[in-house]
């Protein structure tokens, strides 16, 4: 047993492999300014310092004899496998070899007497099994969104991100079976404390009746593209609420479901054949995405001529500005949670006022989220907010649950 | 080797904890059968130099907290005849002073607590809060609840791999991910931190009902294992935890449950 123990460690070791992949930063730019065979003469040279210069200094610098393979696998990337199970430390060692040596390197031009300096990223992993190069690509995918000139991926944590394969049966079950239904969260005016509106969230759940909230399932069903399924299912379901229970709903869309012409055409004819557009508000994600606000506006027109709502939703958290606020033709700002619950700290206070000023001057209604408690709701009151949306005015609640106590929660005493 | 002994010691004190009375000879017994399961070698040198070290630290320790018991009974003495003369002289002043003093003191005798019984670490609760603090003296429950078990199951793997600070932040990236998740949502509760990489959840006088509170941690394990923790160095990484639910009833034996916990496979 020891010598079987013995012998599964030196073979797991034996396959371990660390991979480095190297990306050379705007290879375009080069390409277009110094046209492709300078692109090429630098690739070659990149491959020539790879293969000589930096392959003798990290055998010197882990002092063993470790087989290292170098190739050109795509345009201007490189793979490095080191058939050896390096340690952290080292690995961080032949990261820095690498990127010193690149980008401290003077790559020469053709017919020209000057050099340049070039930018690289580098994607790292190390694993026994073939799936090595997912996770370097993955490594080296993440480094560059985050601006960063490296990133390392531990495959045995990586493993992790398949153990959620369930959550596919899930959306498909919840789909197939008409699981998805709304949760409405009560928003209250906060003159006349009495419920006006209610946020419909979305849930779905698995074949034990066990319930997922969206934050756990939307990037995976966009990712598998089961989204727009869902989206349907929703929009279906509050229709149906809407003419029983003739109550007034906020929808979340995405700025990508308004550029997405199915979810775009079919929102719009279901508003305009069951007449519900005055008893409906689309909220619409405040995002570093939007990035055609003309395209924001033209559908807001579209669904206002129903009489439908408009409400920019988390204001205060991305990149959009009161700039961009003044170009869409919206009827309400939510203000973020983060910064409600912030509010009873100087600098938000002073923030969330600005905001509720310039919401008035411009005639937009504002909207408190993640009101939790007395005292927010009091600060909320105090600065003129116009509605309370949290915990403290309502949990996310089934439409059932809802209209069976409706007497007590459509009015909440403030005391 | 000090991580080692921190675990044999765990596994000892697991299965001794709810004895009435433990006989140095039980915990050894119990203590050197982990150490073997471990291969841990007892007469080994480095293993005796750790042992020493950790007797002198703990002996520190104990003189430290004497030295503030002692220093704060002082306080305490002559803020009470302080307080005696300053009545028998109709003294405001005095008074008003003396109830600055017992305001700090009263500070004094909180951080002597959460020194006792808070992990230095992860900023929960330790072990010794359960058996002195929350249950009775007889190791039951004092009230009805739910109780959750927070596995960190990657934390070994990252201690090994990459030593104890990133293992460490690790666990206070969760245990500050839960609190601030549980706050939220206004739950009342406890969290402990039952062994190295394992926490307990205690939440009594529930207002929601159970299957809300049990959806929502299962929720919150979803949400904590799709989170990416990113270290300085470049790593990324993407834990693995496992969080198991059960209920427990006023006078149940805290054993039966911690122990059905831990060994159980399924989450409820």
């Amino acid at each position: 047993m020891l010598f079987q123990k013995i012998l599964d460690i030196f073979s797991k070791n034996n396959n371990i492999k660390t991979l480095f992949l190297v990306d050379i930063l705007y290879m375009k730019d080069l390409n277009a300014i110094y046209d492709f065979k300078n692109g090429d003469f630098i690739i070659r040279q990149l491959d020539s310092i790879l293969k000589t210069n930096i392959k003798e200094l990290i055998k010197q610098e882990l002092k063993r004899n470790i087989s290292i393979n170098i190739k050109n696998t795509h345009v201007d990337v490189f793979e490095i496998y080191l058939l050896d199970d390096l340690t952290i430390e080292e690995i961080v060692i032949v990261k820095n070899i690498i990127y010193e040596s690149v980008v401290s390197n003077n790559f020469k031009l053709l017919d020209n007497h000057g050099t340049i300096n070039i930018d690289i990223t580098i994607g790292c992993a190390k694993s026994e099994d073939q799936h090595i190069k997912i996770y370097a690509e993955k490594a080296l995918y993440n480094a560059k969104l985050n601006f960063i000139h490296y990133m390392y991926y531990d495959s045995f944590l990586y493993k992790n991100e398949s153990v959620n394969e369930n959550l596919l049966d899930i959306l498909n079950y919840s789909i197939e079976n008409n699981l998805v239904e709304p949760y409405f969260q009560a928003i209250m005016d906060n003159k006349t404390n009495k419920i006006v509106k209610y946020e419909a969230l979305m849930r779905i759940f698995d074949k034990e009746g066990r319930m997922l909230m969206p934050n756990n399932f939307i990037y995976k069903a966009k990712k598998c593209r089961l989204y727009n399924k869902l989206m349907e299912i929703l929009i279906d379901k509050i229709i149906v609420y809407i003419l029983k229970y003739k109550i007034h709903i906020s929808i979340n869309l995405d700025y990508t479901d308004i550029l997405n012409p199915q979810i775009k055409k079919d929102l719009v004819s279901k508003i305009k054949s069951n007449n519900i557009g005055e008893y409906l508000t689309l909220e619409i994600l405040e995002s570093e995405k939007v990035s055609s606000f003309d395209t924001v506006n033209e559908f807001i027109n579209d669904v206002k001529q129903f009489g439908v709502k408009i409400a920019i939703d988390d204001f205060g958290t991305g990149f959009s500005n009161y700039e961009n606020i003044l170009n869409l033709n919206i009827d309400y700002i939510k203000i973020d949670g983060s910064l409600i619950r912030k509010i009873n700290e100087d600098i938000y206070l002073n923030l969330i006022k600005s905001i509720v000023l310039f919401s008035k001057q411009q005639n937009i209604k504002v909207v408190a989220e993640f009101v939790s408690d007395l005292k927010i709701l009091r600060y909320v009151k105090n600065i003129e907010i116009d509605y309370s949306q949290g915990y403290y005015i309502g949990k996310p609640t089934h439409i059932q649950e809802l209209f069976g106590e409706e007497n007590e929660t459509t009015t909440k005493k403030d005391n | 080797m000090r991580q080692q002994l921190k675990k044999i010691t765990d596994l000892t004190i697991n299965d001794i904890l709810n004895k009435n009375i433990i006989l140095p000879s039980t915990y050894f017994d119990k203590f050197n059968y982990h150490a073997k399961e471990l291969e841990i070698d007892l007469d080994d040198e480095k293993f005796k130099h750790e042992i020493n070290k950790l007797i002198s630290e703990d002996f520190q320790a104990i003189e430290n907290y004497m030295n503030l018991i002692a220093t704060n009974a002082a306080a305490l003495k002559e803020n009470t005849k302080n307080a005696a003369d300053a009545i028998l002289n109709n003294d405001i002043d005095s008074l008003n002073d003396i109830y600055k003093k017992i305001l700090n003191l009263e500070l004094e005798v909180k951080n002597l607590n959460d020194k006792l019984f808070v992990d230095d670490i992860t900023n929960t609760f330790n072990k010794k809060w359960i058996y002195k603090i929350f249950l009775n003296d007889n190791a039951l429950f004092q009230q009805n609840g739910i109780c959750i078990l927070v596995d960190v199951i990657d934390h070994n793997y990252v201690q090994s791999e990459y030593g104890d600070l990133l293992a460490n932040n690790l666990l206070i990236f969760a245990t500050k991910f839960i609190k601030q998740k549980l706050k939220d949502e206004d739950f009342d509760y406890d969290m402990v931190r039952y062994n190295e990489n394992k926490f307990l959840i205690f939440m009594q006088n529930l207002t929601e009902e159970k299957k809300d509170v049990i959806n929502f941690i299962l929720n919150l394990e979803q949400l904590l294992s799709n989170t990416t923790l990113k270290s300085n160095s470049g790593l990324f990484i993407k834990a693995k935890y496992e969080f198991k639910i059960c209920s427990f009833k006023i006078n149940q034996d805290s054993k039966e449950i911690f122990e059905g916990l831990l060994s159980k496979k399924r989450k409820i």
